[in-house]
């Protein structure tokens, strides 16, 4: 409303100036001062207005995804940084207060670290362990033996007491020398991480922009141009120089076109892919092909197209720009690397401009058909893997824990009321006189159920960028189909997802696990966050109590942990397999490689078995040293 | 693009103007390079302050006009293939960015010669009154069109 008033009295200000430059006899009867003080009014609005134009800066609507690599996904020893952070932000004072200090919690966690270390490298006691720690004498590294013998507000040097502005408090420079000697005291040929900060990279937690689309967004154009239009008259006019006046009628047609010719593209998009069910690691290309179906041309229209989150590009770009007359199509092609999993594209996100560059319409368009890659994990029949034994109730080929009437000969033991008769030794019964029933090995038939770990907090990734979760996804089919070959029933259940296959045998199983296994069950995005501890109730609650449990997880919390413990404490025999995506490139990386080592170590003490599995090696491998 | 820099620069005429041109005309260069959209602004407030400039100074009104066209163009088109750069990457842009450029060139021709022949038709009058209404009436038709 008030904009129409704007413009009503826009235009007639503009007539009255153009009627009394035509009939200069007009303006007879007002004083110069008069019209100089108006002037005066306008040039002041027009200052005030740009000034805070100038203070107050638009901010972008839409962020747009990167389509070419997959998200940037948490690397394992995060935690170190956030914990540094606090402690830098807290700064020195904080010790005082009542509740736990940062400072207190980065030396609290470092010592049950080092303690967990030294106990388990030296084989000393947990109380030996703490008093090496209180002397310094577990290693050579001054600053490293300091953090824990000096306290949690070490002295300042005269340079850091400057108020200029440091770049780590010495204790947090003290705890990377610590976690640094750790990782060394752990691996002897562990790559040096340095002492310094690496590179600063947050993790994302979406892909494709979804919602609030289709959007327009300014490019602040039309600002620019207000405010250099204003400050131009405004100087016109007090410098007598019409030339600048005028300047404003370019601006006035860049904001009238914008303002009245909006960017709205009616497209059609069309995808073709050169192999839909590709093999691992070979390359795919794909074709786009964008249509203007309006009857209209549109002259600046930038495609991104919706490359699934777990594929990277590797030729060419699954981006375009181009202008297009109504009717015209446009092609373009790229190509990517396929990675085991079933990837489903998104929907390209067309951004159109209008002819001078000041809006901006974003918007997905969807294309004619969804496409898929189905790219399989390794086909080739694999070894029998070796899972733990688990005493069970149904009879199969499998030796267990269990003895019975069975075929291979296990023990004799005294006669119990109720045995059946054809199992008494009527041979000891006339050497001793006694009646013994003999006992033989009974074939059992294990039930196991494959568990793979992708809530959010496994989504960690090493530096080839594929997170923890996939990789668990890769060993869980190839182990799953080992122990169909075998004939013994496989289920599966995603922790972080809904996704349940009861434990059953047979070519249908092996195929719902693949499914389930490349499919959405296990996203290439994080999803929300969710709780260990309610994901280990539900899984007790399902499991049949002889159902044995292999377990797929990077280790990176201890939720994990704790979800090992309580299906082992219920009586399921339980074995873990661990994709190693830590590293220890940086400190915080490092950080992140202790506390794995620390859980693995933890959960062997517990008679867990758990495989270190590097997921660089293909998962043949690892399940035939797993069986020997 | 880089036509668009060498015709600003030289229309450009006094000493201090060119100056500042050429401060501007570096700032957009170096913007271009490093596809930084402060850069790139800071290089058009360089070039439109130096037409400015000219105009205050003796610079006939046309002068000034012809002068602000290619100011206004290299702006237009370096913030566009700054943007295009950051969204779409290595794909071929020659097509939109051609596109942009005669699309700009269309606009400010016809806004520069609507504004122009108002200007002529009165040329002479020295009415305080009508100059300050025109003023207000560029303030407020900017302000409805933000």
């Amino acid at each position: 409303m008030t904009e129409r008033w704007v413009v009503a009295a826009g235009i007639g200000m503009c007539l009255g100036g153009v009627a009394l430059v035509v009939v200069p006899g007009l303006s007879l009867g007002v004083p110069a001062l008069l019209a100089a003080l108006l002037a005066l009014v306008v040039l002041l609005i027009a200052v005030l207005v740009a000034t805070s134009y100038l203070v107050n800066p638009e901010r972008p609507s839409v962020s747009l995804p990167v389509p070419e690599r997959r998200p940037r996904y948490r690397r394992p020893g995060g935690e170190f940084r956030t914990l540094v952070d606090s402690v830098g932000l807290a700064g020195r004072r904080a010790v005082d207060a009542d509740d736990e200090s940062p400072r207190e919690r980065l030396h609290a966690e470092l010592h049950g670290l080092a303690v967990a270390v030294l106990v388990r490298t030296t084989g000393c006691q947990p109380a030996e362990a703490r008093d090496r720690l209180d002397s310094g004498v577990w290693t050579d590294d001054e600053r490293a033996a300091a953090f824990f013998t000096d306290g949690l507000t070490p002295p300042l040097s005269a340079r850091e007491r400057l108020p200029v502005p440091a770049t780590d408090p010495p204790l947090v420079r003290r705890a990377r020398h610590a976690v640094r000697e750790l990782g060394r005291a752990v691996e002897d040929d562990q790559a040096d991480p340095g002492h310094g900060e690496g590179t600063r990279q947050d993790p994302e937690t979406s892909y494709w922009p979804t919602g609030d689309l289709p959007a327009e967004r300014s490019t602040g154009r039309r600002r620019q141009v207000a405010v250099a239009v204003l400050l131009a008259s405004g100087i016109g006019v007090f410098a007598g120089a019409p030339g600048l006046l005028l300047v404003g009628s370019f601006g006035i047609a860049i904001a009238a076109t914008a303002r009245f010719v909006s960017p709205s593209p009616s497209l059609a998009v069309e995808r073709t892919v050169s192999e839909t069910s590709p093999e691992p690691g070979s390359t795919v290309t794909v074709t786009v092909t964008v249509r203007n179906e309006s009857d209209r041309t549109v002259a600046d229209l930038r495609l991104l197209d919706g490359v699934p989150p777990g594929l990277t590009v590797v030729e060419d770009t699954p981006r375009c720009a181009t202008a297009l007359r109504p009717g015209r199509a446009t092609t373009f092609r790229y190509t990517v690397e396929a990675v085991p999993g079933r990837h489903t594209f998104e929907t390209p996100l067309v951004i159109a401009g209008d002819f001078v560059g000041a809006t901006e319409s974003v918007e997905t368009v969807e294309t004619a058909t969804e496409t898929t890659l189905d790219c399989g994990f390794d086909r080739e029949d694999p070894p029998v893997p070796d899972v733990q034994s688990q005493v069970t109730v149904d009879p199969g080929r499998l030796s267990a824990d269990a003895t019975g009437a069975g075929v291979e000969f296990d023990t004799v033991r005294e006669y119990r009321p109720g045995d059946p008769p054809g199992r008494i030794d009527w041979r000891h019964r006339a050497k001793t006189g006694d009646l013994a029933t003999v006992s033989f090995v009974e074939p059992r038939r294990p039930r196991v159920l494959l568990v793979v770990d992708a809530r959010a907090a496994a989504y960690v990734a090493d530096t080839d960028g594929i997170p923890a979760p996939r990789h668990a996804a890769r060993g869980a089919f190839h182990l799953g189909n080992g122990l169909l070959a075998d004939a013994r029933p496989v289920g599966l259940t995603v922790l972080g997802g809904d996704a349940w296959l009861s434990p059953a045998g047979g070519i249908e199983q092996r195929e719902r696990l693949r499914r389930t296994l490349a499919g959405e069950s296990i996203p290439w995005t994080p999803p929300s966050e969710s709780d260990a501890s309610d994901a280990a109730a539900r899984l007790t609650a399902r499991l049949d109590p002889d159902t044995q449990v292999v377990l797929f997880s990077p280790l990176s919390d201890d939720g994990i942990v704790d979800l090992c413990r309580r299906l082992d404490a219920a009586g399921h025999a339980v074995s873990v397999h661990s994709p190693d995506c830590t590293d220890a490139e940086t400190v915080e990386e490092a950080y992140g490689r202790l506390q794995r080592w620390r859980r693995l170590s933890e959960l062997r003490g517990e008679s867990i078995r758990v495989e270190d599995w590097n997921p660089a090696s293909p998962p043949e491998e690892v399940f035939a040293r797993a069986s020997q | 693009m880089l036509a668009a820099l060498v015709v600003a620069v030289s229309v450009s005429g006094s000493i201090p103007a060119l100056s500042i041109a050429l401060v501007g005309t570096g700032l957009l260069a170096a913007g271009l390079r490093s596809s930084s959209v402060r850069g790139v602004q800071l290089g058009s407030v360089g070039l439109f302050g130096a037409v400015v400039l000219v105009a205050v100074g003796s610079a006939t009104t046309e002068w000034v006009l012809v002068a602000t066209v290619p100011a206004a163009l290299s702006w237009a088109l370096a913030g566009h293939s700054v943007r295009l750069g950051r969204q779409v990457g290595t794909a071929a842009t020659w097509r939109v960015e051609a596109v942009h450029a005669v699309s700009m060139v269309v606009v400010l021709a016809l806004g520069g010669g609507v504004g122009y022949l108002v200007y002529r038709s009165s040329a002479g009058s020295s009415s305080p009154l009508a100059l300050a209404l025109l003023l207000g009436s560029v303030l407020a038709v900017t302000l409805a069109l933000r």
